[in-house]
């Protein structure tokens, strides 16, 4: 080894420590603990107080299966065609078992029954479903990199920016409401119009719902009508099985639903 | 030169810490700033969500708005307060106007006009909600010949439907305008072919 690289080399690892120290130093001074030492304030503003609590109910009683919200969806979020947020189903029950379709996810509506079907039919009427924004939701346990979390007032979101479109998320939902979208190759779904509600509008669905089949509103607020669906303890959930915490309140909710 | 016999040792130790500092760093910089360690995930991202526009406007845009106040549509402002009128106090109540007449962002856009909301006078949109189907709710009225206006006046599917009823309040039914469609009917029995769902 000549005296040269040997000097040329402790020279370098001299500087590479100096650096490491310099960014470790850095590292420190920009830590979580170390900031919130020096500024209370800002601790506060990230520890989340949760003023309101939104839930959704669905009256599936009350639903014609006319397709306004999948419409209205599509267009607010711009939903990639063939992709759906929310969609309705239908079902028909007959002696040889439960038929379910949801043509373009009802977004144009349904096609009269044919005769066969309708005449054996013994119960008909239509689902829709959407996000349940579980409290324990799977989607967010499986997520690897943190894109998807469940913000203070319930809504369960995507980070699109950090989302590495890996689909867990879209493998653990029991609901199978999310899906990778087409275009952008992210984990997509409903998000109870979050942009909307954060400006004190209810979600596209809920508003071009024509016979309230769908309402939202926040659990804490003892006037509003989710509070007295859940107050009045008649509601379902989809899957309670799997102990999701669902926040979505189904009424009238026929037993085959899945 | 006169070499310490540990300098092995220095060396691994001084690598060490480069590479403890080299991944303290790295992870640093790739964890974004606003990161919730609590909740796990990064704060920032609900501002930006809450940043997608609107498209839907609800019924309180279209009510509350002074667009049509300018003097040169007053007959649109008129039209639109008869509108709004009727459907809050009618059989329609719950609807809202994107439903017919399309969402309010291809409407307005910056404030402006942007075009004209969509307005469709054949059946398309009423059977969307009242053709007769098994899986909808028993009261929700859905059209059928049975009913007594319908029978009286012989009405077909393929007639239109705001021919005798206001699309605004469906229950205002014009028997002037029923009367006057009914002589007239057998033409529009041709020319009418309403899409039947």
């Amino acid at each position: 080894m000549s005296t040269l690289t040997s000097k040329a080399r402790r020279a370098f690892l001299q500087k590479l420590l100096a650096g490491s120290a310099a960014a470790g130093l850095y590292m420190v001074y920009r830590h979580p603990v170390v900031a919130a030492l020096s500024d209370t304030k800002d601790a506060n503003a990230t520890g989340q107080a949760a003023e309101r609590d939104f839930a959704f109910v669905v009256d599936v009683s009350r639903c014609i299966g006319c397709g306004q919200c999948v419409k209205a969806c599509s267009v607010e979020n711009d939903v990639p065609d063939g992709q759906y947020r929310t969609w309705i189903e239908r079902y028909v029950v007959t002696p040889d078992g439960v038929r379910v379709d949801s043509p373009e996810g009802g977004m144009n509506g349904f096609e009269k029954l044919d005769d066969e079907t309708a005449a054996q039919a013994l119960n008909s009427f239509f689902v829709p479903k959407l996000c349940n924004h579980c409290a324990e939701a799977p989607c967010i346990q499986v997520c690897p990199v943190g894109a998807t979390y469940r913000s203070a007032e319930g809504f369960v979101l995507v980070d699109s920016e950090h989302c590495i479109g890996c689909s867990y998320c879209v493998q653990a939902c029991p609901y199978g409401v999310r899906f990778i979208n087409s275009e952008q190759r992210i984990a997509d779904k409903c998000t109870w119009c979050y942009h909307r509600v954060s400006k004190g509008k209810l979600p596209a669905c809920v508003t071009v719902c024509p016979t309230q089949a769908r309402m939202f509103g926040d659990l804490n607020d003892p006037n509003s009508e989710v509070a007295k669906v859940r107050q009045a303890d008649q509601w379902d959930v989809l899957k309670p099985e799997h102990h999701t915490e669902s926040m979505c309140f189904y009424l009238s909710l026929p037993r085959v639903v899945v | 030169m006169n070499v310490s016999p540990r300098s092995h040792i220095y060396r691994l130790a001084a690598l060490l810490v480069i590479a403890v500092v080299g991944f303290v760093a790295f992870r640093g910089f790739a964890i974004p700033s606003s990161w919730d360690f609590e909740h796990f995930f990064r704060a920032d991202s609900l501002e930006e969500l809450k940043l997608q526009p609107l498209q839907i406007g609800g019924n309180e845009s279209c009510a509350g708005s002074d667009c049509h106040d300018q003097k040169r549509i007053a007959e649109k402002v008129a039209e639109h307060k008869e509108h709004f009128q009727a459907l809050a106090n009618g059989n329609h109540k719950g609807l809202a106007c994107e439903n017919c007449h399309g969402p309010l962002s291809a409407h307005v856009r910056d404030g402006k006009h942007h075009e004209a909301a969509n307005i469709n006078r054949d059946n398309t949109l009423c059977l969307g909600c009242h053709a007769q189907l098994i899986s909808r709710p028993e009261k929700f009225p859905q059209f059928d010949n049975e009913s007594t206006g319908h029978w009286y006046f012989d009405v077909e599917i393929t007639r239109l439907c705001r021919d005798c009823h206001d699309p605004h309040e469906p229950r205002q039914i014009s028997a002037k305008r029923a009367r006057v469609t009914q002589t007239s009917k057998p033409a529009q029995k041709d020319d009418q072919t309403g899409s039947v769902r």
